[in-house]
């Protein structure tokens, strides 16, 4: 029997003219470790949602949902609570109380456990997450990773026989989801906890689960192990769904003339397995960067000389003695480990913050010396939440109120909007509230706001944070129409692979400093740990084969790649 | 901090200043409030080394001296005339007065300093949520959101200059327009954000038992006991004395020499008793230690 | 959340209105000498009904957010006005929420947000005055609300500009009776009203001007929260 049976589906949110969920039919067995994947909007947490009975959104259900046998809605109110916990995406608003002991006990509280209980349970599961030394610190203290490790450990002090995980590592650096994945596959493998994860990166849960489910449009598409599915997805014709995929599987797919099911591979050593003998020994020129990458002999855009940066005046330097040039046209992109000062960078070079030693120069003009509004219009800063930005009630005053303001100072204002509005796909968009869009229709509309002063630089903080490929993608087309027009862009990012396929340059960040700047073929090339998946795969092959495109313009040449890519 | 006078159960703890207050706002006696005071400020030393209490100390002393200063202009009653200020009679019974008040006001100051000491956040909230629960939750989420509001303010101030609302530059009504601005940006954002908060909590099952327990971990051990035992005995001692009359020192109309009988005597010994409790317990801990 | 019978709470009202009255009488007739710990003692009462009240009430989480949200963003509404120190939002959103949410909320609301940034800041002897002055605030803007004598922009106005003198001889009232002078009298409360004459009109000018300029928004802004968190059913 299975642990969770889930019967021809059906949900309608009210006032929806779709189904969210179309015949959704799927079983669970206990001890099993799933993952619901599939482009945002899918249905994937609405599904997840409803598996929760507590948080079961409003509208029409049809089908039936079986836990153990018996009807989701006949277990009782308590043992619905302890028996399915679940982690949702975001870190920072999961959290209910001020420090890390009330968090972990909230749960148990709420359903009236002793004193006794509660410390006895809270001291195990101290023990076995290593939380003692945060135990009393207050949680606006912890770092993301950390959060989120909290909001796990409080749901599994209830002691739950389920855990459904919404994107739990989507708003986390690589190393927090790293840690948080393996907390959840110790979980798995130890205590046989049944996971139910939704995830639209494969990318790091590929190894680790049994069974993936790939959703579309509220339809469950393909399911099966990770091989059968990844083998259902490359046979089936939609070319879109192949992005969902991890690297090395694309990799191995494009390489391979007729793919085997068991030769797929999940990790970096099977992937050295399936395709090593494919590989030719060729060099892959240094081709993205240098085409795309500008004469040095050019007057850098932005000049940042010796700066150093602190919060307060008894904390260390975030950035210490840092420069960096960077020039016209450039694609630059700085990475660099949690709490490096990325952020911090990016404000100081947007003028935002002053540093306490140090200058920062625009076209050769000191930067603080640059009149506020023209050095707001002239160098366009998106934080990473585009929430910051939004100010009036619907998308089109947003609009049209910011070009009001900026008519006098912008030429061509009203073209510019029209183009925006087009490329961006705000068109449908303009009458709805800024607060009800989707989070990759926020983003868009946040740059539009931003864009609209006409930068020449565009600074942008971690922009494809826990977006899906499928946004991923057309954000990478919008930023390749941007450099186009001439705009210089500085991008802070986590995302090694979209970083290593689009940029024109890569700057680490690390102890205050840029350690190194270079084209990502030379970055990533030169390094042995932090770099893609591909690269580390062919490396001994290929040293300068970064991306799969790369991998494959090496061994089948470019008119292939072309005609491959344009599929997707 | 969690030695010495803090380490015991809030309970006693938060009796013992409570019981201090009353008492410093009802015995008039110089020499109490004397002994009281410089009690609170050994407290303070022993605890953090004075740090907070130097930090505040020049305000309550212009205070204190605000006040010693200001009730004989203003108070005119009493027999002794010291002197005439503009016309009016300054006594010396409002002078007196006025040191007496300004002892009282500063040991309740002082006393406040080693109350935020020992008394935490996590300790108020604990004999809070004893007597209302529900309310004490409720104060505990409002703290949990404080510091994230506080850093979300920020980072909407910063990119809301770059659109031109900025609190420090412009017209008084724009400056206040523009913090408005802010203001609402933030209480849009974070209700909305608040709603993930509120599935949280029904997820972790809030709700779905009327008898919520509270988890803090703080127990009556015996030394706890016998403290606030202690401190009752002490400070009733000491009401009773009050309202006998004895450690009474009259003021107004006339001023009462300051004597030293056996009832005062006994009264301040009571007084010592009562203060040095905080004091001893500190010490005690130092003794292990040395 | 709206609900709560009018009677009930015009008693709540009056129960605390008559604790203060009892304060100012005490300190201007009686010369007795114990003011101050009367008066917190009256303080401290005044408030336990409307705690045992929100102790009683089943409240969903949606709500407890809600109140807590609100209390928090009180606290600390002054950040943004960093560069004016003179102005200070609290006020304002205790009236607001109590508009939008009622009088118990705006009890609730202003109550918490005093008591949380003393929390912050370090409590003192102020903390229960500061605590009543800004749960009165909100809880008469809400009771003034359900007896429909807040209908237009003028007497919210109003309202906001009386309490801004209000909430500042309630401190004025504090000092003195902290200061325990020997003669408390009408004189010297008038004295110390005018002493603070120019902070009051600051306060109750900011709350106009914040009342004029951003009521609606504001309104607008709660009847969107409202909908989403499922308040309206």
């Amino acid at each position: 029997m299975a642990l969770i049976d889930i019967q021809n589906l059906n949900f309608t949110y009210p006032n929806a003219k779709e189904r969210a969920l179309k015949n959704v039919n799927i079983s669970v067995e206990a001890g099993e470790f799933v993952v619901i994947c599939g482009p945002s909007g899918c249905g994937k947490t609405t599904l997840l949602s409803l598996l929760k009975r507590e948080i079961r959104p409003e509208g029409e259900i049809c089908g039936k949902i079986y836990y153990r046998g018996k009807p989701l809605h006949q277990i009782s109110e308590r043992g619905a609570v302890e028996e399915i916990g679940m982690v949702f995406q975001d870190p920072e608003n999961q959290i209910v109380l001020d420090t890390v002991v009330h968090e972990l006990a909230f749960g148990m509280e709420n359903l009236g456990y002793g004193i006794l209980t509660m410390k006895k349970r809270i001291g195990e599961m101290c023990s076995f997450f290593g939380l003692e030394k945060m135990l009393h610190k207050p949680v606006n203290e912890l770092s993301g990773g950390e959060k989120q490790i909290l909001n796990l450990a409080s749901v599994l002090l209830l002691q739950p026989k389920v855990l459904l995980l919404d994107e739990p590592t989507a708003q986390l650096d690589p190393i927090g989801a790293k840690q948080f994945l393996q907390i959840v596959y110790r979980l798995n493998r130890e205590l046989s906890m049944t996971v139910i994860m939704s995830e639209h990166r494969l990318e790091d849960v590929f190894s680790l689960a049994d069974k993936i489910i790939f959703m579309e449009k509220g339809q469950v598409k393909h399911m099966g192990n990770p091989k059968s599915i990844s083998f259902d997805i490359l046979k089936s014709k939609n070319a879109s769904l192949h992005n969902y995929l991890p690297s090395l599987v694309r990799m191995y797919s494009y390489l391979k003339e007729d793919i085997q099911e068991k030769e797929i591979p999940v990790d970096v050593r099977e992937a050295k397995k399936a395709i090593w003998h494919l590989l030719e020994e060729n060099q892959v020129r240094d081709n993205r960067g240098s085409d795309k990458s500008c004469k040095t002999s050019e007057k850098p855009i932005i000049k940042v000389t010796d700066i150093s940066f602190r919060y307060e005046k008894d904390m260390p330097n975030i950035l210490d003695r840092l420069s960096l040039d960077v020039y016209p046209g450039e694609f630059l992109t700085i990475l660099g480990g949690n709490g490096a000062g990325k952020s911090t960078l990016l404000q100081v070079m947007a003028g935002l913050k002053k540093p306490q030693r140090g200058k920062v120069y625009f076209n050769g003009r000191d930067i603080l010396q640059i009149p506020e509004e023209e050095r707001y219009l002239k160098i366009g800063y998106l934080a990473q939440n585009p929430m910051l930005y939004f100010i009036y009630e619907t998308v089109e005053e947003e609009l049209y109120k910011r070009a009001e303001m900026l008519r006098t100072k912008v030429e061509g204002i009203d073209q510019m909007l029209e183009k925006y509005v087009d490329l961006f796909g705000i068109g449908p968009l303009l009458k709805r509230h800024p607060y009800d869009l989707s989070g990759g229709e926020k983003q868009k509309l946040a740059m539009t706001i931003v864009l609209l002063s006409k930068p020449q630089v565009l600074l942008l903080d971690e922009p494809t944070k826990g977006f899906d490929p499928t946004f991923k993608i057309s954000f990478k087309n919008i930023l390749d129409i941007l450099i186009n027009t001439g705009i210089t862009i500085i991008m802070v990012s986590h995302d090694i692979e979209f970083v290593a396929a689009n940029a024109s340059s890569c700057a680490l960040l690390f102890n205050g400093e840029i350690t190194s700047k270079a084209t990502p073929t030379n970055f990533f090339s030169e390094n042995y740990f932090y770099t893609t998946a591909v690269n580390r795969t062919v490396r001994e092959k290929l040293p300068k084969a970064i991306t799969v495109e790369d991998v494959i313009k090496a061994c089948k040449g470019e008119k292939f790649t072309r005609a491959k890519f344009a599929l997707c | 901090m969690n030695r010495g006078f803090a380490s015991l159960h809030p309970s006693p703890c938060f009796l013992y200043y409570v019981s201090l207050v009353i008492l410093a706002m009802i015995i008039y006696h110089p020499l109490f409030l004397s002994l009281a005071l410089c009690a609170q400020i050994l407290l303070n030393i022993m605890q953090d080394g004075g740090k907070k209490l130097k930090e505040s100390i020049k305000y309550f002393i212009f205070l204190g001296l605000l006040i010693f200063l200001i009730n004989p202009i203003i108070s005119h009653r009493g027999q002794t005339v010291l002197f005439y200020f503009f016309d009016n009679p300054v006594t010396l019974e409002a002078v007196i007065y006025g040191f007496v008040m300004m002892m009282s006001l500063l040991t309740i100051l002082v006393a406040f300093i080693s109350y935020n000491l020992v008394i935490t956040p996590d300790k108020f909230m604990f004999l809070f949520s004893s007597i209302f629960p529900k309310t004490a939750f409720m104060c505990m989420m409002a703290m949990r959101f404080v510091p994230v509001l506080r850093k979300r303010s920020q980072d909407i101030a910063l990119v809301q200059k770059t659109r031109g609302t900025d609190t420090s530059t412009g017209s008084f009504v724009q400056r206040i327009k523009n913090g408005m601005q802010i203001i609402i940006i933030l209480i849009t954002w974070s209700l909305e954000e608040a709603i993930i908060t509120s599935r949280s909590m029904r997820a972790r099952g809030y709700g779905i038992t009327k008898d919520r327990t509270s988890y803090f971990d703080y127990k009556m051990t015996k030394r706890d006991w016998t403290v606030l035992g202690l401190i009752i005995l002490s400070f009733g001692n000491l009401l009773y004395c009050w309202h006998c009359g004895i450690g009474y020192f009259q003021v107004y109309p006339e001023v009462s020499a300051l004597t030293l009988d056996i009832d005062t005597g006994l009264f301040l010994a009571a007084s010592l008793i009562y203060l040095a409790i905080p004091i001893v317990i500190e010490g005690a801990e130092r003794l292990i230690w040395l | 959340m709206q609900g709560g019978k009018i009677h009930k709470g015009k008693i709540r009202l009056m129960l605390t209105i008559t604790s203060i009255a009892v304060i100012l009488m005490f300190s201007v007739y009686a010369a007795d000498k114990f003011l101050m710990p009367v008066s917190f003692v009256l303080l401290i009462l005044s408030m336990i009904p409307f705690y045992l009240e929100f102790e009683k009430k089943e409240l969903n989480a949606e709500e407890m957010v809600l109140i807590a949200m609100l209390s928090a963003l009180a606290a600390v509404g002054r950040v943004p006005f960093a560069a004016l120190p003179s102005i200070q939002p609290t006020s304002f959103i205790v009236i607001m929420s109590a508009m939008a949410f009622g009088k118990e909320v705006g009890f609730l609301v202003g109550n918490t947000a005093a008591l949380i940034s003393n929390i912050f800041l370090g409590q003192g002897p102020w903390t229960p005055w500061q605590m009543v002055s800004w749960g009165m605030m909100g809880f008469t803007a809400g009771w003034l609300k359900d007896v429909n004598l807040m209908e237009s922009k003028h007497r919210l106005c109003f309202f906001g500009f009386v309490w801004g003198f209000l909430f500042g001889w309630m401190m004025n009232l504090w000092v003195l009776l902290f200061f325990q002078l020997s003669d408390i009298s009408w004189k010297l409360i008038l004295s110390s009203c005018i002493a603070s004459f120019k902070f009051d009109l600051n306060h109750a000018l900011c709350n106009v001007v914040f009342m004029l300029l951003f009521h609606e928004r504001f309104m607008k802004v709660f009847s969107r929260i409202k909908e989403k968190y499922g308040l309206l059913k």
